[in-house]
């Protein structure tokens, strides 16, 4: 009895200093308050809250913060780091609480299209940006990665990222395969011709590595143009095609399962150790592969004959949200994020800037064919088909692909199974999303 | 008034008394979220704009929502495989812990490290345990013998059983509840049902289970409720959604999580809670209604007097 | 065959009372089987282990090591990182602070629960009054209802009352009663005999006594369950304090675990070393609380 009084008169104890101590809100949640909150003052002591996600390195936040600071001394700029599978949970919880932050990283028309966003055409002229030279992906109207929602825009970024193909050059040289075309890509059946000519057991090399077609092929295969139409897409000809092609060079053994090697999230490390020859990964951390010495080329993801070839492209896109009582002053700050934020990006993580002619001005190439390769590339960016929802539509494909790589159907069988299922997710995400809008 | 009544009224305040913090909490901190959720399952609702009125359309659209019927045969499945598996080697563990032998204590805390971790690390490693090619447990299946062990977390048909699995692993965890039961079982039971000449077995089916039948009442129930609600290992098993996840992983929460939070349709899922809690109700209700006849307890208000 | 019960008095020198049998076979049997227990528990022990293992190997590798190798391995063999710890628990995160606030909320919250379980459990327990049947059944039913539906409706109702970012919506709750663990304390509490009850009802002492001095102390073994899941639910909640909370000093253990995943570059070494490093706690409270586990009747005995 002793002893369980004891315990609870601590925990009693501990318990009143936390209610004590915690019982008074802090005082800088809310958009931007901090300091004499004035707006758009000169020389108005202002804060600014921005929330990203970062993973464990912050070293480009900390680098653009304390020179964004040193050149707007009265600007203060608050930073947060949030879980990246949680963002958009914490984002939405705050703007229907009234606590949104200033700066916010953008990943969807959900906001844009809702009106949470401030346009940032007025200081693009203001600042006069000169956006033409930009990464037209990002800035002009495009799929769900774009800035650009009906002819506004309403983030910015820092840097551009993509999709590519990285190969091992002395690899190809070393089997006499000639080195591949940046643009356009080889198809699938070369890609795993190549992987199965490459792949060698006893050297614990592979030749290549995706996990399901979808690592490669377009979206726009599964559906029809206008993203309405499943049926007989997932299930025609040419993406069955996809399905035996990729499905072939499991069975012959020339590729990892993705299981053994998870190409988005081990394939550039095994790539700069050299036991991959082809990896399609994200265009950035190239120092990694450089400075181990890699002689690598690049060149688009494969891609079927006959099939406009699509990458990802996405930026840092950093927006303002219309609840900001600092507008100016945060707009002030993707504008600097956008120009000068760009050689900081660069000097910390590497990354080609979102201008193209700031990429040229600082030699971001510096005469390495494998990215001269993965600039030209760009070039060729295109919109990807909408559809709303698009992860949850295909579910079905994921079994298919399962039952496929376990042998227990055929490709043809499999996509047959999923095809209704995939269309019915179809209609009903059409509806829905209409319904909200 | 009789000794008997005034004794009753007595009684009555009293448990009112002991109950008054739930009581409250009910009415002033659950009641008002309680129904809003409830009228936001009549609602179009994306979190960040103010909710729509829609009547009933909500659940009409999830009679007809494909994915809502996908998504209760995997939880089903899941249900059938894992609550009668758990229960039997918790309570299988469990007895094992309680003995008295030196070490147990470091025993039954190395039996509960797996219920303390969680989250992405605990997915990460079993996806490398349960690799169809290289991972331990095929590994250990073909050193057995089985040529073509299945292939777990790639095979739509091996998805469940391999959330089953890993919850197995967990099982600790949820022992530690036997334990207490177990602890009132008083050794003098124990005693005189071996003076009849009971042995091992008999001990166990006359004197240990019907006295655990309270645990087992308790751990029936939630294990049921806890397949209902399987979230947090599905979420993780399944990366998180950052891509697709196929059918066989979307349990039922995962697609009200996906739907209320990555397609903004906080109104629709909500719709779907509801149902989920009018199903596990019903079953609920059964097995309460039919426990009177398998449950025991020591003391049991209802009974006295 | 192994059997599967044994009563508390395995230890126990002498025998106890099987008629017919011979001490020197009775004691070998008892070692047979001890042997066997061991065997069994080491055995499964290692498959338990195995992952943490993993676990460790991969939180001492250094960064450009290959995490995931083609077959896995279980023990740390080539890498001895350690500084791996060190590093994620002071540069990639304020560590230290996380825990703090950890622990005031895990403390607050095991303290609202004992106190707010016991009592509500006790009157489902032990008490007969009018409408215990139909609150019994509310309570179940609202753990019906998943968390992720309620999650947005309490939150704004959080916001309306002026709680956001502070501790408060993570605390409070846990004063005024869990569903589960009320449950889980009435299925225990009945199993407690009434004759305690009666002879203390006979001395003239109240429900709050009876409570307090004779079914509290004997629910140590609940209690501690309690105590522990509590625990465990506090220091792993994610999304509570990712929603109330927005000023990094007050973030939680597991806001900064979250933190080091990222879909681009997860550096999973020192995601391991953090795992490993925040389960300490746990594990420690667990250890020290075992012996609590024990307690009840069965060591007791009936009184009087």
């Amino acid at each position: 009895m002793r002893g369980i009084r004891g315990i609870v008169g601590v925990l009693a104890a501990l318990a009143l200093v936390a209610v004590g101590c915690t019982s008074s809100p802090t005082s800088d949640s809310g958009g931007g308050g901090g300091g004499d909150g004035d707006d758009g003052g000169s020389g108005e002591q202002v804060t600014l809250d921005y929330w990203v996600f970062e993973g464990s390195d912050s070293s480009f936040s900390d680098a653009i913060l304390s020179a964004f600071e040193t050149a707007n001394p009265n600007i203060d700029v608050n930073l947060t780091a949030y879980p990246e599978n949680n963002y958009e949970v914490k984002l939405n919880t705050a703007i229907a609480a009234g606590k949104a932050p200033d700066l916010v990283l953008v990943f969807g028309p959900e906001q844009m299209r809702a009106g949470l966003l401030l346009p940032l055409d007025d200081m693009v002229q203001e600042q006069d940006l000169d956006l033409s030279t930009y990464v037209p992906a990002i800035v002009e109207p495009g799929d769900e990665f774009s800035c650009n929602w009906e002819g506004q825009l309403y983030c910015l970024g820092s840097y551009v990222g993509s999709v590519q193909m990285l190969y091992n050059k002395d690899l190809f040289d070393a089997a006499g395969i000639p080195h591949p075309e940046p643009w356009p890509p080889m198809t699938p059946d070369e890609f795993v011709d190549i992987a199965c000519q490459l792949t060698d057991e006893a050297s614990g090399v592979w030749g290549g590595a995706a996990s399901d077609p979808l690592a490669y092929v377009p979206f726009d295969m599964l559906f029809s143009a206008d993203g309405r139409t499943a049926q007989g897409y997932v299930n025609g000809p040419d993406f069955v095609d996809q399905f035996e092609t990729l499905a072939n060079g499991y069975e012959q053994g020339c590729l990892p399962t993705s299981n053994i090697l998870d190409p988005w999230e081990q394939g550039r490390d095994y790539f700069a150790n050299g036991q991959l020859a082809m990896v399609i990964t994200d265009f950035q951390d190239l120092p990694k592969v450089e400075n181990a010495g890699i002689n690598y080329g690049t060149t688009a993801v494969p891609t079927p004959e006959g099939v406009e070839p699509y990458f990802f492209v996405w930026s840092d896109s950093v927006g303002v949200m219309a609840s900001s009582e600092h507008p100016d002053e945060a707009k002030e700050f993707i504008a600097f994020l956008t120009t000068e934020g760009q050689r900081i990006r660069y000097e910390t993580n590497g990354d080609i800037p979102l201008d193209l002619a700031e990429a040229e001005a600082i030699d971001w190439a510096a005469g390495i064919s494998g990215r001269e390769e993965g600039l030209e590339i760009l070039s060729h960016a295109r919109p990807l088909v909408f559809v709303p929802t698009r992860w949850d539509v295909i579910a079905p494909y994921y079994d298919a692909w399962g039952f496929v790589i376990g042998g227990e159907k055929s490709p043809q069988e499999a996509l047959d199974e999923a095809a209704p299922g995939i269309q019915e997710n179809l209609d009903k995400a059409w509806s829905a999303w209409e319904q909200q809008g | 008034m009789t000794r008997k009544g005034l004794q009753a009224r007595k009684e009555q305040r009293a448990a009112y008394l002991f109950l008054s913090p739930w009581l409250i909490g009910l009415i002033g901190l659950w009641l008002i979220p309680i129904i809003a959720s409830l009228l936001l399952s009549f609602s179009e609702y994306d979190i960040i704009t103010p909710p729509q009125w829609l009547g009933l359309d909500n659940y009409r659209e999830l009679f007809d929502d494909r994915t809502f019927w996908v998504s209760i045969r995997v939880t089903l499945k899941y249900m059938v495989l894992s609550v009668p598996l758990y229960i039997i080697t918790g309570l299988l563990l469990s007895m094992v812990l309680n003995l008295k032998i030196r070490g147990i204590n470091m025993f039954r805390t190395l039996f509960f490290l797996p219920a303390v971790l969680s989250g992405v690390a605990v997915a990460v490693l079993w996806v490398a345990l349960l690799n169809p090619d290289v991972g331990a447990i095929n590994e250990a299946l073909r050193a057995v013998g089985i040529d073509d062990p299945p292939r777990w977390l790639d095979s739509p048909r091996w998805a469940v059983p391999s959330v089953v699995l890993v919850g197995l692993w967990g099982i600790g965890g949820g022992a530690i509840i036997y334990l207490s039961g177990l602890q009132n079982i008083s050794a003098q039971l124990y005693e005189a049902v071996e003076l009849d000449g009971a042995g091992p077995f008999q001990r166990f089916r006359y004197v240990t289970l019907p006295m655990l039948t309270p645990t087992l009442l308790f751990v029936l129930l939630t294990s049921l409720i806890d397949a209902f609600q399987v979230f947090d290992l599905a979420y993780v098993l399944s990366r998180g959604g950052t891509q697709g996840i196929g059918d066989s992983l979307t349990f039922y929460l995962i697609n009200l999580w996906d739907e209320a939070f990555q397609n903004g349709r906080y109104g629709y899922a909500s719709a779907m809670a509801w149902m989920l809690v009018l199903g596990a109700a019903a079953v609920i209700l059964v097995i309460f209604k039919t426990s009177g006849r398998w449950v025991y307890y020591e003391y049991d208000p209802e009974r006295e007097r | 065959m192994r059997t599967l019960d044994e009563p508390a008095s395995l230890e126990r020198d002498e025998p106890v009372a099987t008629p017919g049998s011979p001490g020197g076979r009775y004691r070998a049997r008892r070692l047979a089987f001890k042997v066997t227990i061991y065997a069994l528990l080491i055995a499964v022990c290692g498959f338990i282990l195995l992952p943490v293992g993993w676990m460790l190997t991969a939180a001492l590798k250094p960064d450009l090591e290959p995490v995931f190798t083609p077959t896995p391995e279980w023990f740390p063999t080539r890498w001895w990182e350690w500084k791996n710890f060190r590093r994620v628990l002071t540069e990639n995160m304020p560590f230290l602070r996380y825990m703090i606030n950890t622990m005031i909320i895990v403390t607050a919250n095991i303290f609202g629960v004992l106190i707010s379980c016991a009592l509500v459990g006790f009157a489902f327990a032990r008490l007969r009054f009018r409408g215990s049947k139909v609150l019994f059944y509310i309570l179940i039913v609202t753990m019906l209802i998943p968390w992720q539906a309620l999650i947005i409706p309490q939150f704004l109702f959080f916001v309306k009352v002026g709680w956001y970012g502070t501790y408060l919506p993570l605390i409070v709750p846990s004063f005024f009663g869990t569903a589960f663990f009320i449950f889980l304390i009435r299925q225990y509490m009945r199993t407690i005999p009434k004759d305690l009850d009666d002879a203390a009802r006979v001395d003239g002492l109240n429900y709050w006594q009876i409570f307090w001095r004779i079914i509290l102390p004997l629910s140590t073994p609940v209690l501690t369950v309690c105590a522990v899941f509590t625990f465990l639910a506090s220091w792993n909640n994610l999304l509570g304090p990712l929603i109330y909370l927005d000023d990094s000093d007050r973030f939680t253990v597991a806001i900064g675990l979250a933190n080091l995943v990222t879909r681009a570059d997860t550096p999973w070494n020192l995601t391991m070393a953090a795992n490993l490093a925040a389960i300490l706690p746990s594990v420690l409270l667990y250890f020290f609380l075992q012996k609590k586990l024990i307690g009840g009747i069965a060591s007791v005995g009936l009184k009087g």
